[in-house]
């Protein structure tokens, strides 16, 4: 058997198979075996027919097809051997030459993808965390005493003023036409306002304020310019509103919120220890971003060639994570997807380009985490499982530590391996000071990658076993 | 009678390809052919040695279309013995 191999475009491995002669006379004699159990041969009892009478009975042809799968079988088996070939999917059949000797074979093997990611090394940003300013320090304590807020009716009935929840039904037109839908909630039914500066569309608060129950009013106000709806921004629409409760909104006592929040201590020490958190958030945030844009650009410069059976693996797979939400709900997908009247294969459909941009995404990763040598190893996993611990009760670590290590190990370590990306990120990435350069002049230096820049690309020998942990 | 006049057609059965192991060939041969006529013309047609000719006369079978009956026609069968080292081409292969 002789078996040649070439790349294909699309990650497809094509590999012509010549089939020896000996393989030919051994899956015809086989298939011959085969034809004579099914057919009828006059003075032959089924079965009893000789190779030889039943290629004089139906033709080499018919034997040839009979036997051609086995041939085919046979010779793919034996190159996939032979070339150390790890299919990711489907094989698919080529040309076929059975007429001469010897008969080849052509199959399409789709394989492991090929990355190659742009040269990172020039790639930097400033890394700033913005301060925590009173502004947002004054929002996020009145956020918290907002979560702890009572509702009451007034004890006599009167109008609505400033703090009050209106309970009303609100028709929202535009141009003449009613746009219920796309504001808020379904037309008809009622939506909950609250009656503070800054809460509701300019000019609605105004309008709202004075109304009693029952009581119908048609409010002019103009929708603002960072609206979501891009087609209603700064556009004049007017609300219909029709009040049908009144609720007076009592907030708590600055002082009683360290122990509505289960805290020790004063406001002040709440106060410090929300601005901590601020602070922490801030630079979580700040490193996301510069991590995400790190790796976008990442993905975005890398050049890719993989096998479209991969993109609708991932879009298989984004589907399963929602069917798995489906579950913790009680429900099953089947029952979700009959309910929408959609089938699983239209889903599937629907989410490949999210699978194919993930599928990029997780190539590309696994590109740099193979170029920077980035390992995750026993220790780093026991690290991780400690810190993940801490969040539990004392008398359940045992439990979960257990179950940490066990089955639920490769989610522990696609944790510490997010984690040592990150941290790589940030030391190649992050620059400080005010002599740092602008980004965007930093980007255009990256060289864009190229069949020349085969050397730069990283070693298939690098460990990859444990790198896939996160690209999968 | 010509040698292709005697010799009908070779029968090939399960039977006979079993027999082809003990050097033997069966024909459908003319009712009227004798032994040594069906040697002779073994011999002329395939280019071999005979060293013996066995035959049958195989009766026809009763066949029955509806309330009618008849019979199927009479044949001849000859079983051909080869001298060792003889085979016969148009079995070849079997």
């Amino acid at each position: 058997m002789k078996v040649t191999s070439e790349r294909m475009p699309r990650s497809i491995l094509q590999l012509t198979i010549e089939i020896d002669e000996a393989t030919v006379e051994k899956e015809l004699d086989r298939a011959s075996r085969g034809l004579s159990q099914k057919a009828k041969v006059p003075g032959f009892r089924p079965g009893k027919a000789p190779r030889a009478i039943l290629e004089r009975f139906y033709g080499r042809q018919a034997l040839l097809e009979e036997a051609s799968e086995g041939m085919i079988n046979a010779g793919f088996k034996y190159a996939l051997e032979s070339e150390g070939i790890e299919p990711i999917a489907q094989a698919s059949l080529g040309d076929v030459q059975f007429n001469v000797m010897p008969y080849t074979v052509v199959i399409n093997v789709p394989v492991e993808p090929i990355t190659k990611i742009a040269d990172y090394s020039g790639y930097k940003q400033v890394f700033a965390v913005p301060a925590v300013t009173d502004e947002v320090m004054n929002r996020a304590m009145d956020d918290m005493r907002e979560k702890h807020v009572v509702l009451r009716e007034p004890e006599e009935s009167r109008s609505a003023q400033q703090g009050d929840l209106i309970t009303a039904e609100v028709d929202v037109v535009h141009n003449g036409l009613s746009i219920n839908g796309r504001i808020d909630g379904q037309p008809g039914q009622s939506t909950d306002l609250i009656l503070e500066p800054g809460r509701l569309i300019g000019g609605l608060m105004e309008g709202v304020i004075g109304m009693s129950i029952g009581e119908n009013k048609t409010v002019a106000a103009t929708m603002p310019e960072d609206y979501t709806d891009e087609t209603l921004r700064g556009e004049a629409v007017t609300f219909d509103v029709t009040v049908r409760r009144i609720q007076e909104r009592i907030l708590p006592d600055w002082n009683e919120l360290p122990t509505l929040e289960n805290k020790e201590g004063t406001l002040a020490d709440l106060k410090h220890a929300t601005s901590d958190e601020l602070a922490k958030n801030a630079r979580e945030n700040a490193e996301n971003r510069l991590v995400n844009g790190f790796i976008d650009s990442l993905v975005a410069g890398a050049v890719y060639d993989y096998h479209e059976s991969m993109i609708e693996l991932e879009a298989d797979r984004i589907l399963r994570g929602q069917e798995q939400e489906y579950a913790r709900y009680g429900t099953t997908a089947e029952a979700v997807y009959r309910q929408m009247g959609r089938k699983r294969e239209d889903l599937v459909a629907q989410y490949l380009p999210q699978g194919e941009e993930r599928l990029k995404r997780n190539l590309a990763m696994r590109e740099f985490v193979t170029a920077e040598g980035i390992l995750v190893d026993d220790s780093d996993i026991d690290v991780e499982i400690d810190a993940m611990l801490e969040s539990y009760e004392p008398e359940q670590r045992e439990t979960m530590k257990a179950l940490l290590r066990e089955q639920l190990v490769a989610s522990v370590a696609n944790a510490a391996l997010d984690k040592k990306i990150r941290a790589r990120v940030m030391e190649l990435v992050a620059q400080s000071g005010p002599d740092a350069e602008p980004a965007a002049k930093k980007k255009s230096t990256k060289k864009p990658a190229s069949t020349e820049n085969d050397d730069d690309a990283p070693s298939a020998a690098a460990p990859k076993k444990k790198t896939t942990k996160k690209a999968e | 009678m010509n040698a292709h006049q005697i010799i009908i057609r070779p029968l090939i059965t399960e039977k006979n390809t079993n027999l082809m192991q003990l050097n033997k060939y069966c024909f459908e041969v003319d009712k009227n052919a004798s032994k040594p006529e069906i040697g002779a013309a073994i011999a002329t047609i395939f280019n071999v040695t005979v060293t013996d000719v066995a035959t049958i006369n195989v009766r026809g079978k009763m066949r029955r279309r509806g309330i009618r009956t008849g019979y199927t026609s009479r044949w001849k069968k000859a079983i051909v013995t080869l001298a060792a080292g003889n085979t016969i081409d148009v079995f070849e292969g079997m």
